[in-house]
């Protein structure tokens, strides 16, 4: 057994490493992806392929698949066989993170001879080839370059063949390479850490080490889980994806003696558009949700995973069969927190969340030319409102459960030839209730005209969603209003590419958070405090908790 | 032109020569005063109770009470140098001016909304400070400018007045205006900041573009509010500090420390507030540098450790690491995100929660956890016998042997044995099934872990290596942590500099006076132009000169530029020096050449192929201080003197006698070898086994450590 001092200082140590490295990864990447919306993932795993440490700021759905990965490259290049030098790369979404923009990258790490554990890190690369960032591809080939198991590294010696086939199928090759060598050279120093604890332990491995980690976690997830009465909490709901279709998600919690297994049977089939989730990316989220609702207070690894399970039926818009398209998953995956939430709701309200307006994540993608010939390609997230929480206001434009923050509009306008013409809160865009959601947000943006405008049409990939099933209060607490996103004043759907003269205007509304409790539990003085703010009209707080402004007699 | 310059250069004659300066710091628990004579070199040290309600006061009397040592010193000293948390205090307990807030139509809410990002990915309680400008508060002005600076609609002053009007008669103190793209054309502001003038006269106004002309509206906005916030309250306390000092004597200059580093005037502390609002921190790091340099060490890490904090910075060829990244009230101490951004330079310290009153717990999983909880000064370590049962780090020290109960604070307070051993025992070794000393042993090794885990990425992010530094210990608990944590870090040099526990004050006198400033030209390097460029430059020197005490404005100013820079299509800057004098035509060459050189020294490489991307032009002025001296304490007339006690060793893993010599006995050049101890009033440094200690010329502890 290791004593509890040298256990917490290493453990603390490879938590650190992961951040190191990742805070690295992140300041030399290219890939706007990488730095804006943290879709990248460090991890640390034990010799047996378990888990033990990740990079606290990445997306859920980054960091989940990661194990499911490293073992299936494990099958493809069995332990025996791997040498220091080595280094394994894939993309495969169905063992991976869920589409091939997300590149993995495994190194072996070695004390001596002795192979002690694996570093393992996954980003989001600015380019896999195939049709650009799109809902439309048919199936999942269309989608890109679909890379193998196999050995970038040989020993240490580049395979050249693997590069060169990478760099015909991309485009910007150049920084598709900068960036993976980004990630070798962060799974290079993970890997060099894990042999100075042995080194500096005298140990031969790290055993020991990711032993006590992994069965302390889970012992102590195991009583949290205990907490929780025994019993089944089922909850379904709509959601809209592109074109107004509906999707149908039916959450099973399973709150059993072994452990919690959510079950989607039951949810829609998988469909024609790239929005199908693999089951990886799927109990990713889901795993996600669990964390956040138990209070187990370490970082995520093994042992907090082993009573956790998640499953869905094949085929099932949750658990795609290949090879359906799947390039935005995070359409269906966004939402699966809050499907948990609301099923835990009655038994844990305590914990919950209540429905964000910022699920599922409201952004823009523009491209186009500049008049002076320059080309942009720029990004910008406008986040509706938090969802309430048990004792207080949900926050006002912040995501969930993706946390991708806006762009400063003095950024955004140096770079492209639009002009915003307003950020702010969406007036009585929160859900009422006892304590109410987060506000919405408005956000107006015009193509400019003239010499600061745009060469031929600007391009702008939407995203959003909301725009006919809406945010859900929980408890007695009340939805939030519609997404609303307008083409030059006229409702257009979003989910697909616009095309935008010189002069257009969008405006996107995105929804608050949803309510948590009764509305005619607020407090009166929290109530006036909205409305001495202005976020709230007198009507609606007339209509949604009932409120009469005392006239002095 | 700020109306009120007459107040800094009233020094009239001088009583005899200048020959004292004061550094005086305000910290959370006390207040520090050093007098320095410059002829002599002699220092008079005063500490006393920091008085929160009234800071000035406790400067006062301290200044009156150094006068019992020192009769009427107080005419012949020419500047008083002076550190102050005033404006953080103020923004963390929400003390400052009822301020307003005029931005550009659509952008009132900017302040509000933020970046839109979760610091904390599983924290569903998660929370934000308020706004310092309620939404009553924040009003909108038509205008628009564009990133290129043309005006796309002009300023509807009729618009602006009747925003005006209405923050006035909502009562507002001090008015903050924000409008965007004000950093490369800032005439709305400028014409909205006369029109308050004009409907308000002597309103205080803060215009972003004068704060901070810098691109990124929400940042720019809350580092012009809390300027806006804290101008009336550092206006009146500075004016108030000024008049006592005269009161008693003083007719020399007032300086106050900047965040970044340098001292600058009162006039400009007054103006700009924002600036000071990291001073005392900063102060200690200079002091830590300036030994280095004395010293002759190139490659400094600042470790700075005290009751609630350990606070480290790196210091390269004299240079202090500095940053323009800064948070202020964070809802959660130590997690990066849940403050209100702060863009001014400050002095890049890593700061982490780990303090002599760090509090030791059994975790969930059954470890062993220090901090970042600590027990701060009340109640306090359990051994200051003030009624704390949590074990500390400090209670560890003491139980380990290497705080003296007799001599904590030179003998002032006693500290309990027994209640230490009370709380380390009950709390943490009986849980864990470990012997007392083992678990202090453990709360000890855990602390000094900690901090080897956050310097390790601090050192790393910077492009440097622990192996390649000294550590400079100071602070409370610094120079009794410092030679584990060297071994720990892979560090081989320590240096533990004079009068440890008031080095901050120290700092305050080397400091050199300075202003830096910032202008956004955000361009491809391909297509930069030179006269571009240095008209900018020289706008840049024109405002430091215009900031800069007046007196020193003549000669002597040394201009350092750089640039921040980056891959075109990256997000993150890297601040490139630039070489000093004009620019020439080849500067495409000059900027790559210096950009190669810090990215790759931070990222290990580069790409030839790719753009570069200016985006922010900086200078920083400064005027190095007289005052280079080391001032080491007086030659002691007693031999060195040497006890013994018992202390624990970790190589032979008992408690075994070490020697203790007391400090200011042991001459220049004097060596010690470890496992030792040596006391001083405000510090104890520990000398581990097989480490070897030499008292340097400037009485300095110099201790090289082994593996």
């Amino acid at each position: 057994m290791l004593d509890p001092i040298t256990l917490e200082m290493l453990w603390r140590r490879l938590s650190s490493t992961v951040d190191e490295v990742a805070a690295a990864l992140v300041r030399t990447s290219f890939s706007t992806v990488v730095r804006d919306v943290n879709d990248y993932a460090c991890t640390i795993f034990d010799a047996r392929a378990r888990l033990l440490a990740q990079s606290s700021d990445s997306t859920p759905g980054l960091c989940g698949p990661l194990g499911t990965m490293l073992r299936y490259m494990l099958d493809v290049y069995p332990v025996d066989g791997l040498v220091p030098g080595d280094i394994l790369m894939a993309n495969l979404p169905w063992v991976g993170t869920g589409h091939q923009n997300d590149i993995t990258v495994a190194t072996p790490a070695f004390h001596g001879d002795h192979l002690i554990g694996f570093a393992v890190c996954a980003a989001h690369h600015v380019d896999i080839g195939g049709r650009r960032a799109t809902t439309e591809s048919r199936d999942n080939y269309e989608e890109g370059l679909r890379i193998p198991v196999c050995k970038v590294y040989r020993a240490g010696m580049a395979n050249d063949d693997v590069f060169a086939f990478v760099r015909e199928n991309v485009r910007s090759a150049d920084k598709v390479i900068g960036d993976l060598r980004a990630q070798f050279a962060a799974n290079h120093v993970a890997a060099q850490r894990l042999g100075d604890i042995c080194s500096e332990q005298n140990w031969s491995g790290l055993q020991l080490l990711a032993d006590e980690i992994i069965q302390r976690s889970e012992r102590l997830t195991r009583a949290e889980i205990a907490e929780i009465p025994r019993g089944v909490y089922v909850h379904e709901a709509p959601i809209d994806v592109v074109d107004g279709q509906t999707i149908r998600i039916r959450t099973a919690v399973h709150v059993t003696d072994e452990g919690i297994v959510v079950d989607y049977d039951g949810s829609s089939h998988q469909v024609t558009r790239a929005i199908n989730a693999t089951l990886t990316y799927t109990s990713a989220y889901t795993v996600f949700a669990l964390k956040c609702i138990l209070d187990v207070p370490v970082p995520m690894n093994e042992g907090i995973l082993a009573p956790l399970r998640v499953t869905a039926p094949p085929g099932s818009i949750l658990n795609a069969t290949f090879p359906a398209p799947v390039f935005a998953r995070t359409s269906i995956g966004n939402f699966l927190p809050e499907m948990v939430f609301a099923a835990l709701a009655a038994v844990l309200p305590e914990r919950v969340l209540a429905g964000s307006g910022s699920t599922p994540l409201w952004a823009q993608y523009l491209h186009g030319r500049r008049a002076d010939g320059r080309e942009f390609a720029t990004f910008n997230a406008t986040n509706g409102g938090l969802g309430a929480r048990a004792n207080r206001d949900g926050i006002s434009c912040l995501p969930f459960p993706v946390n991708v923050g806006n762009t400063p509009v003095e950024v955004l306008e140096s770079e492209v030839p639009v002009l915003c013409e307003k950020r702010a809160f969406w007036v009585d865009s929160a859900g009422p209730g006892r304590f109410r959601g987060g506000f919405g947000q408005e956000f107006v943006l015009r193509v400019l005209e003239g010499d600061l405008g745009a060469d031929g049409p600007v391009v702008v990939g939407c995203r959003g969603g909301r725009f006919f099933h809406p945010v859900p209060g929980f408890l007695g607490g009340e939805r939030a209003p519609n997404g609303e996103l307008l083409v030059n004043g006229r409702p257009d759907a979003s989910g697909r590419q616009l095309l935008l003269d010189p002069g257009d205007v969008i405006t996107c509304r995105i929804p608050g958070g949803a309510g948590i409790g009764s509305p005619r539990e607020r407090e009166r003085a929290l109530v006036e405090r909205d409305l001495e703010d202005g976020l709230i009209t007198e009507e609606h707080a007339a209509k949604a908790y009932g409120y009469r402004r005392l006239v002095a007699p | 032109m700020p109306a009120d310059r007459a107040s800094i250069g009233r020094t009239g004659k001088p009583v005899g020569p200048m020959a004292f300066s004061l550094g005086c710091d305000i910290g959370g628990t006390f207040t520090d005063f050093l007098l320095l004579d410059e002829e002599t070199g002699e220092v008079e040290v005063h500490k006393r109770l920091t008085r929160p309600g009234d800071p000035s006061r406790a400067v006062s009397e301290g200044v009156k009470a150094l006068g019992a040592t020192r009769p009427g010193y107080l005419p012949r000293v020419g500047s008083v140098v002076h550190g102050t948390t005033l404006v953080s205090n103020a923004v963390i307990e929400r003390k400052g001016a009822r301020t307003g807030l005029l931005t550009t139509e659509g952008f009132r809410d900017v302040l509000e909304i933020g970046r839109e990002k979760r610091y904390d990915a599983h924290d569903l309680q998660i929370a934000y400070p308020e706004p310092l400008v309620p939404r009553p508060l924040r009003l909108e002005v038509p205008e628009r400018v564009h990133a290129s600076g043309r005006v796309l609609k002009p300023l509807d002053e009729g618009g602006a007045r009747r925003a005006v009007g209405r923050l006035l008669e909502r009562g507002v103190e001090s008015v903050a205006v924000c409008l965007l793209h004000a950093y490369g054309n800032a005439v709305h502001e400028l014409r909205v900041g006369a029109l308050i003038a004009e409907m308000a006269p002597g309103l205080p106004v803060s215009l972003s573009s004068e704060v901070l002309p810098e691109i990124k509206e929400y940042e720019r906005c809350t580092t012009t509010v809390i300027n806006a916030y804290a101008q009336p309250l550092a206006a009146r306390y500075l004016a108030q500090l000024e008049e006592r000092l005269r009161a008693l004597g003083f007719s020399g200059d007032v300086r106050i420390m900047l965040s970044g580093g340098g001292i600058t005037s009162v006039e400009t502390a007054r103006r700009f507030p924002v600036r000071i609002i990291e001073s005392g921190p900063a102060a200690g790091v200079i002091a830590a540098a300036h030994y280095a340099r004395l010293a002759g060490l190139d490659q400094v890490l600042s470790f700075d450790m005290g009751g609630t904090t350990a606070k480290m910075c790196l210091v390269t060829g004299g240079r202090v690491a500095k940053t323009t990244t800064f948070e202020i009230a964070r809802v959660h101490r130590f997690k990066r995100g849940s403050g209100i951004p702060v863009r001014v330079p400050v002095v890049d310290l890593m700061e982490i929660g780990a303090g002599g009153g760090s509090i030791a717990k059994v975790s969930g999983v059954g470890t062993l956890q220090v901090g970042p909880e600590s027990a701060a000064a009340d109640p306090g370590p359990a051994c200051y016998g003030q009624g704390g049962t949590l074990p500390t780090v400090s209670d560890a020290d003491l139980l380990l042997g290497y705080l003296n109960p007799g001599y904590f604070l030179g003998g002032q307070m006693p500290l309990v044995r027994d209640a230490a051993e009370r709380a380390v025992r009950d709390v943490v070794a009986k849980p864990l099934g470990l012997s007392v000393v083992e678990a202090a042993w453990g709360i000890h090794s855990i602390v000094n872990e900690n901090m080897v885990s956050a310097a390790k990425v601090y050192v790393t992010e910077h492009g440097q290596s622990p192996e390649n530094c000294t550590l400079v210990a100071f602070g409370g608990a610094g120079p009794v942590h410092a030679c584990d944590l060297a071994r720990r870090l892979g560090v081989r040099k320590v240096l533990v500099p004079p009068r440890a526990g008031v080095a901050s004050a120290f700092g305050l006198l080397v400091a050199p006076i300075s202003y830096e400033t910032v202008r956004t030209h955000r361009v491809r390097l391909a297509q930069a132009r030179c006269e571009e460029l240095e008209r900018l430059f020289a706008e840049m020197e024109k405002e430091a000169r215009q900031w800069l005490p007046r007196d020193l404005r003549a000669g002597s100013i040394r201009f350092e530029r750089s640039a921040d820079t980056r891959y075109a299509g990256q997000g993150y800057d890297t601040n490139v020096s630039l070489p000093s004098g004009r620019l020439t035509e080849d500067l495409v060459t000059t900027i790559r050449a210096a950009f190669d050189r810090t990215y790759s020294a931070l990222y290990g490489r580069v790409y030839d192929d790719l753009e570069l991307e200016i985006i922010n032009l900086r200078l920083l002025a400064a005027v190095p201080r007289q005052a280079a001296i080391g001032c080491p304490p007086p030659p002691s007339t007693r031999p060195p003197q040497h006890e013994e006690r018992l202390a624990f060793c970790p190589y032979k893993r008992d408690i075994i006698l070490h020697a203790v010599y007391h400090r200011l006995t042991l001459p220049p050049d004097f060596e010690i070898e470890g496992p030792a101890i040596v006391e001083e009033s405000e510090a104890t440094t520990v000398l581990g086994q097989g480490a070897r200690l030499r008292v340097d010329a400037q009485g300095s502890l110099l201790m090289a450590v082994s593996d």
